[in-house]
């Protein structure tokens, strides 16, 4: 089975935004909607550029 | 304090930098002592609400390191356009995006009719500065005008550059409208707009009508710079031409010359340069590291006319991948050319017709030489009974040969294939 990071921090930016609306349902933490826009936006970002920088030397093109 | 102002480049010096090197840098360019200018930029950081830290972040991304190296910036417009790049981009933006919502979020904050008019500005001049960089904005103009594209094809078709071109075309267009849009929010989110949409009103009618005067000159201008662009591709098209012939149809020519005492020779010469220049015509190319059955045929029938001095005449029709079986064919054939070649030098050309596809493959080879009785062949000469007959049997085919005295040799070799099966080994 062929080590993937890319996939790797995708699920793991995934999970942790689950876990983040999960706390946030069960009343353990407050999000507000600013809060969410920057972890979703982080995440996506963050996830595009190691997709990107890591496409580049041709394992994910 | 050595270093003055002068030609000293503005560079960052990490090394003597507290953070990134940005005061240290401006520090030994400018003379004054690094000491001072951090004080001073901490007065002015708070001073401003922090809006000295973007500038700090700004000026490291935009200045190279002393020790060498492209600045951050630079280094960054190289990755987004490369394969692949426009993921970075985005991402950089979405995370750009995501720290200044938190900013926002944390009351570090402005004001969102200066922000979000800056960040979008931001982001629109850097789109044009790099296109601007690339010196890329003539070539897409001219791209644009008509007949240009069909004037000027360009290598690589694949799906990823030609998503490339279109992110570089309007690359530069998206990045005005950014810049006019956040010129727009600002003057709107301000309450300026209402006061300026005569002004801005008068100022458009005057670009329309300056517009419509102009048209037909650009019009002009653009068609000759496309007419202009298509005479220097052809001619350096008719260059290429002219190299080809010279490197391959002089150099054949001044051969014959010198070997016209040997017509065998002569003959083998023009009739390897007639396919060379047909290939090319047809643009095959050279066949080096041949991948098809084909292109193989024609490699092993000119070997052999190299080798032998012989003339072969070869048709294909159609091609085939180089597999198992088209392995077997080639072998068995190009052991009939050798044959023809070895015991029919002086009856003609010895002719190869091969008709190559999906669902079989048939080839023949036919000389005019003395001919042979195949049942009379010793049983320890095993090139036809194993390099042809054998190897066709192996391979799941059948190889023919018809053969008498004085009427030639004709070998015919037949292969069928299961589309299902292309893996059957020899």
């Amino acid at each position: 089975m062929r080590f993937d990071p890319v996939s790797l921090a995708s699920g793991a930016a995934i999970a942790a935004l689950g876990a983040l609306l999960l706390f946030d349902s069960a009343g353990t933490v407050d999000v507000s909607l600013g809060w969410m826009a920057v972890a979703l936006t982080g995440a996506v970002g963050a996830i595009l550029v190691l997709s990107g920088l890591l496409g580049r030397n041709g394992r994910h093109d | 304090m050595s270093a003055t102002a002068g030609p000293t480049p503005l560079l960052r010096d990490p090394r003597r930098g507290l953070v990134a090197g940005v005061l240290a840098g401006l520090a030994r360019r400018t003379g004054i002592d690094a000491v001072l200018l951090r004080v001073a930029f901490v007065v002015v950081a708070v001073a401003t609400g922090g809006l000295a830290l973007l500038a700090y972040l700004i000026v490291w991304a935009a200045l190279p390191a002393a020790e060498g190296g492209s600045a951050p910036l630079t280094r960054f417009g190289r990755v987004a356009r490369s394969p692949g790049g426009w993921r970075v981009a985005i991402g950089a933006a979405l995370l750009t995006l995501s720290a200044l919502l938190a900013f926002r979020e944390l009351g570090i904050w402005w004001s969102d009719a200066l922000v979000w008019p800056v960040v979008l500005a931001a982001f629109g001049a850097a789109l044009l500065w790099g296109r601007w960089q690339r010196g890329g904005v003539g070539e897409a103009e001219a791209d644009a005008l008509p007949g240009s594209e069909a004037a000027h094809p360009r290598p690589s078709p694949d799906a990823g550059h030609a998503v490339s071109r279109v992110a570089e075309q309007y690359s530069g267009i998206f990045g005005v409208l950014l810049v006019i849009g956040a010129a727009l929010l600002f003057l709107s989110s301000n309450h300026i707009l209402g006061g300026l949409r005569d002004a801005a009103l008068t100022g458009v009618v005057v670009v329309v009508a300056v517009a419509l005067i102009l048209a037909p000159f650009l019009w002009r201008l653009g068609r000759n710079l496309a007419a202009e662009r298509a005479e220097r591709i052809r001619s350096q098209e008719r260059a290429q031409l002219a190299a080809h012939l010279h490197d391959s149809v002089l150099q054949t020519l001044t051969l014959m010359q010198k070997r016209a005492g040997d017509p065998r020779e002569v003959s083998a010469l023009a009739r390897r340069q007639e396919r060379e220049l047909r290939d090319w015509l047809a643009g095959g190319g050279d066949r080096e590291g041949a991948a098809s059955l084909a292109s193989a045929l024609r490699s092993a029938a000119d070997a052999i006319e190299d080798d032998h001095r012989v003339a072969i005449e070869l048709v294909i029709v159609g091609d085939s991948e180089l597999d198992a079986a088209a392995e077997a064919v080639l072998g068995a054939a190009r052991e009939a050319l050798l044959n023809a070649a070895k015991h029919a030098p002086d009856s003609g050309p010895i002719r190869a017709y091969a008709e190559l596809g999906p669902a079989g493959i048939e080839l023949f080879v036919r000389d005019r030489g003395s001919g042979f009785d195949p049942a009379g062949v010793a049983p320890d000469r095993r090139g036809v009974r194993e390099s042809i007959v054998g190897r066709m049997d192996r391979a799941g085919g059948r190889a023919e040969i018809r053969s008498g005295p004085d009427s030639g040799t004709e070998v015919g070799l037949f292969i069928e294939r299961d589309p299902g099966s292309r893996d059957g080994s020899e």
